[in-house]
């Protein structure tokens, strides 16, 4: 018997391989819906690995969708960081449009205000600064053969700026009316006072004195001065400071104030040139009508003679 | 040691296939692990204890797919270890190539023999989601899953075996 089982050992081993799964599979095909032992014992061994095989994979899946996740937010991130990049020089470029907008309507409300200038309009396109950030001199777009010589006028709405300096071809050279060069004949607005305005400032101050002759009564701190026009050079009641204090002082014959100048040099970018005067009142207003333009590269005359 | 190391190497497959393919969404063609493990043990392993090792699989996997009768796998790991030992005497697999090849013809034959055994022992076979169109549409798409899948498994237990028999590491089959 023994012989005989060693003989046919693999086809006993094959035999009995191939009919205990036949065995459980008719078992359990023709009952299937009660649990059997057998059924139970694997639930009890493979439940709890498919369930912590469940628990690792989720974190696992977990981790990986949090780290897709946070790899995503930062391309969402810089994507974002690009668009406002791009959103913030557009409105610093708006910003930009706005103020000069707001320069020109300036400029043109002068012009308007003074009809009786004849002007041209120019853009600052240099300006020299001081060691303490001081504008000392400015250079325009327009010069001589836009009709510009030395000494004519510069102005903008706020007040004087200076006189031309040097001019050339295209371009012209301001003197400011703060520049210890300058002098202009000047009024104290409504007071009576007259005077001259000489410029003080230094590389780091924009200031400037009047110098009168007599001691003045009822002068106060802020009281406007302006250009008298009586120098020929500078056409009259142009702002071009303020009384900044009121200790007078003598000087000679004269006595004499600090005033503090009506434009801020350090923020000048657009000015007007006085290149003459109308004397004939029909004219200005027609003039001034079409006076309406801006200033570009080479300047542009604004109204006739 | 040999065949506790395999057979636990295939319950960690069982165990880890189904949350992996689920959470990679493609539990719809899952690659058959075990039979590559039952492959791997027919072309390497004796008989009596290839054979027992490939029963305990399968009764592992009707463990794990619990919509089968018990009894279903382990018949198909039966089969599919006495097919892959005949053949382990006959063929000569070298790389990865020609065991895909293999895996997926073994898989094909086992879902074939799955569809035989169920019409034949399961009576509640087709009243539910699963039945013979599912098997036999799902078949080709089974077998190509599950053939790239074998060279890894086939590699893995290379190692096992490099560790359980202190032979060297370097695979018959993976070349």
């Amino acid at each position: 018997m023994r012989e005989l089982f060693e003989r046919h050992r693999a086809a006993l081993v094959i035999f009995a391989a191939l009919a205990l799964p036949l065995f459980l599979l008719y078992v359990h095909g023709r009952s299937p819906r009660r649990t059997t032992i057998v059924e139970a014992a694997l639930i009890r061994v493979t439940a709890p690995a498919q369930s912590a095989a469940s628990r690792i994979i989720s974190s696992v899946g977990g981790f990986w969708s949090g780290y897709v996740d946070v790899i995503d937010a930062k391309e969402q991130a810089l994507a974002c960081e690009d668009k406002s990049r791009i959103l913030a020089g557009e409105a610093l470029q708006t910003r930009t449009y706005e103020l000069e907008n707001e320069r020109l309507r300036q400029l043109l409300a002068f012009k308007r205000e003074r009809r009786d200038l004849e002007t041209i309009a120019a853009h600052v396109i240099g300006k020299d600064v001081s060691s303490f950030a001081r504008v000392v001199r400015i250079e325009l777009d327009v010069g001589s053969r836009d009709g510009l010589r030395e000494g004519m006028p510069v102005v903008m709405r706020e007040g004087l700026v200076g006189r031309i300096n040097q001019v050339s071809g295209g371009y012209a050279e301001v003197m400011l009316a703060v520049d210890a060069r300058s002098s202009v004949n000047v009024k104290v607005a409504g007071k009576g006072v007259t005077g001259t305005l000489e410029g003080t400032g230094t590389g780091n101050t924009y200031t400037a004195r009047l110098l009168y002759l007599h001691k003045a009564e009822g002068l106060a701190v802020g009281d406007e001065i302006v250009t008298s026009g009586h120098d020929k050079v500078f056409p009259p009641g142009i702002t071009v400071g303020y009384i900044h204090s009121l200790e007078e002082r003598q000087r000679g014959l004269y006595y004499e104030l600090q005033v503090v100048p009506a434009v801020n040099f350090s923020t000048i970018e657009e000015v007007l040139v006085v290149v003459g005067q109308r004397t004939d009142p029909a004219d200005a207003s027609l003039d001034a009508e079409g006076a309406t333009g801006t200033p570009r590269a080479g300047g542009r005359r604004e109204g006739g003679r | 040691m040999r065949s506790i190391g395999i057979l636990l190497l295939g319950f960690l497959l069982l165990a880890f296939e189904s949350p992996f393919l689920h959470e990679a969404s493609v539990s719809h063609y899952a690659p058959d692990l075990a039979l590559c493990v039952v492959l791997y043990v027919g072309l390497t392993t004796g008989l009596a204890s290839g054979m027992g090792v490939a029963l305990l699989l399968g009764l592992l996997k009707d463990g794990f797919a619990l919509s089968s009768p018990v009894g279903l796998h382990m018949e198909i790991a039966a089969v599919a270890f006495l097919v892959s030992f005949r053949l382990s005497r006959r063929l000569a697999l070298r790389g990865p190539g020609p065991l895909m090849l293999i895996a997926m013809f073994f898989s094909m034959g086992a879902s074939l023999l799955e569809l035989l055994l169920s019409l034949v022992f399961d009576r509640t076979f087709g009243h539910g989601a699963g039945g013979p169109t599912v098997i036999l549409v799902s078949m080709i798409p089974q077998a190509l899953a599950t053939a790239p899948f074998a060279p890894l498994v086939f590699w893995l237990l290379d190692k096992l075996d490099a560790l359980t028999t202190r032979k060297g590491g370097d695979s018959v089959y993976l070349g």
